[in-house]
């Protein structure tokens, strides 16, 4: 799934490569190196490696294979952007004081909180592959984020 | 020895009051140093432009109102003087400088700094009427045609600018940034069909503000900002917010106003003699007296047309011979 997957890929490398430093520091740390015969460094060569392979097996782009819903997730993601930027178009007549009128500038927030609640519950139903419960929700997320943008770009009469 | 003592007594008694008084007046001085008097007089409320700023005809007796905005170094000393805490965006480098004007206040912010000033936030009419000039209806402060150099408005600049910045741009009673660096929070709430049962004489406002979104009563904001497109820069627009929000105070300042002093019927009376005394001296062509005569009328009655175009008559009559 689209936000969920990219949050796992740093997270992994992460974890590899705190892990190897560590062990290695405990090993090798300020007067260890001496010590080692050929036979140990080609061992840990071959756990490196193995470990570093791991690492990019796991960190590497989602296989939409994979990820049975991804096509979902992404819409979703798309639709989430779509709310950023209506709120972004909100607040820039809001700082402007070019809201057409306080009853509008209810309307508004009200059509960008209720994108935001869609937006949580379009995610949930992703995760759970209903597809059709996802489209029915980024259609109408759509709805509410083109009619605050509609609204945030009324003149004042 | 006895009327000695008493008469000491008394002296001191004097020094006491008299040092008393004085600093009063030095206090009255230092605050209203920097305030631009506008005289009792009529203007035109309102504009054209938007439906709920309906023109309409409005009387004020006579105020003061604060030249500049409400700049950071001012309001450091409210926050020292008072233990008030340090509004939003305070250590913004942008935003930060001690001649910049304070914004991320709230409505309640700015009320309680006034009133630390013993002064208080300027009524909607008494902020329009300081912006259009005694001309009555400018629909900017400077006049009818829009001009970026007059003004910080619509991301120009990028920030605020110093509190006396754009001195080419300020109203005809001399107040600066009427349009845009900051919105600024005035008196009234913010009612959007107001205008239309508003009183003529000192108008105060709507008795509630408008609850969007249940949100609370909105307060009006007046004058644009460093923000804000020239659509909300004219001298009647009108925007609005709660009271305690300043979640888009990043444009958001204010200034002071305070009702000037009554004026004695002998005191008019003064400058109106004075005026008699400066027209006869005119045509006497004894212009260093009509000078003085009509320095003396205004004295009595600071913002008088007819005083004021006297006074220029004589400078030019006097600039020709």
């Amino acid at each position: 799934m689209g936000a969920g997957g990219s949050g796992m890929r740093p997270f992994l490398i992460r974890s590899a490569r705190e892990a190897i430093p560590n062990r290695s520091s405990e090993r090798f740390g300020h007067d260890g190196g001496g010590q080692m015969t050929q036979h140990s460094t080609f061992v840990l060569g071959c756990i490196w490696t193995v470990m570093l392979q791991g690492a990019a097996v796991l960190a590497g782009p989602i296989n939409p294979a994979r990820q049975p819903h991804s096509e979902q997730a992404r819409s979703v993601h798309v639709v989430e952007h779509d709310v950023d930027d209506a709120w972004e178009v909100y607040h820039r007549a809001a700082l402007g004081g070019t809201v057409a009128s306080p009853a509008l500038q209810a309307d508004i927030e009200l059509h960008l909180h209720e994108a935001r609640t869609l937006v949580t519950r379009a995610q949930e139903a992703a995760e759970r592959g209903e597809k059709r419960q996802v489209d029915r929700l980024v259609a109408e997320i759509k709805i509410h984020t083109s009619q605050a943008i509609k609204g945030s770009k009324e003149q004042k009469k | 020895m006895r009327s000695q003592i008493v008469l000491q007594t008394g002296l001191g008694l004097l020094l006491v009051v008299g040092s008393v008084s004085l600093s009063m007046a030095a206090d009255q001085a230092s605050t209203d140093k920097d305030m631009m008097p506008i005289p009792k007089g009529e203007f035109t409320m309102g504009s054209n432009e938007h439906s709920d700023e309906a023109k309409h005809q409005v009387v004020l007796d006579a105020y003061l109102i604060d030249k500049y905005e409400t700049s950071n170094a001012r309001y450091k000393e409210f926050m020292k003087g008072t233990g008030h805490p340090a509004p939003a965006y305070w250590d913004d480098p942008r935003l930060s400088k001690a001649n910049q004007p304070v914004v991320g206040v709230s409505w309640t912010d700015a009320n309680a700094f006034c009133k630390w000033e013993g002064k208080r936030l300027p009524t909607e009419a008494e902020w329009e009427r300081a912006a259009k000039g005694p001309e009555g209806d400018n629909h900017y402060p400077w006049g009818h045609k829009l001009d970026p150099k007059k003004a910080n408005y619509g991301q120009n600049v990028g920030h605020t600018t110093p509190v006396d910045s754009y001195p080419e741009g300020v109203s005809g009673f001399g107040v600066y940034n009427m349009a845009g660096n900051v919105f600024e929070w005035v008196e009234d709430w913010y009612d959007p069909k107001h205008y239309k049962e508003s009183l003529a004489l000192n108008p105060r406002g709507a008795e509630k503000g408008y609850n969007f979104a249940n949100q609370g009563q909105v307060k009006v904001l007046r004058g644009g900002s460093w923000l804000a497109p020239e659509t909300s820069l004219h001298t009647s627009h009108r925007f609005w917010n709660q009271p305690e929000n300043n979640s888009y105070g990043v444009g958001l300042g204010f200034r002071c106003a305070k009702s000037a002093p009554a004026v004695s019927d002998e005191t008019i009376q003064a400058g109106r003699d004075a005026f008699i005394g400066a027209l006869v001296a005119m045509g006497a062509e004894k212009n260093v007296d009509a000078m003085a005569s009509i320095e003396k009328a205004l004295a009595a009655d600071p913002g008088n047309k007819e005083y004021l175009a006297t006074r220029d008559l004589i400078k030019k009559t006097m600039k020709q011979k």
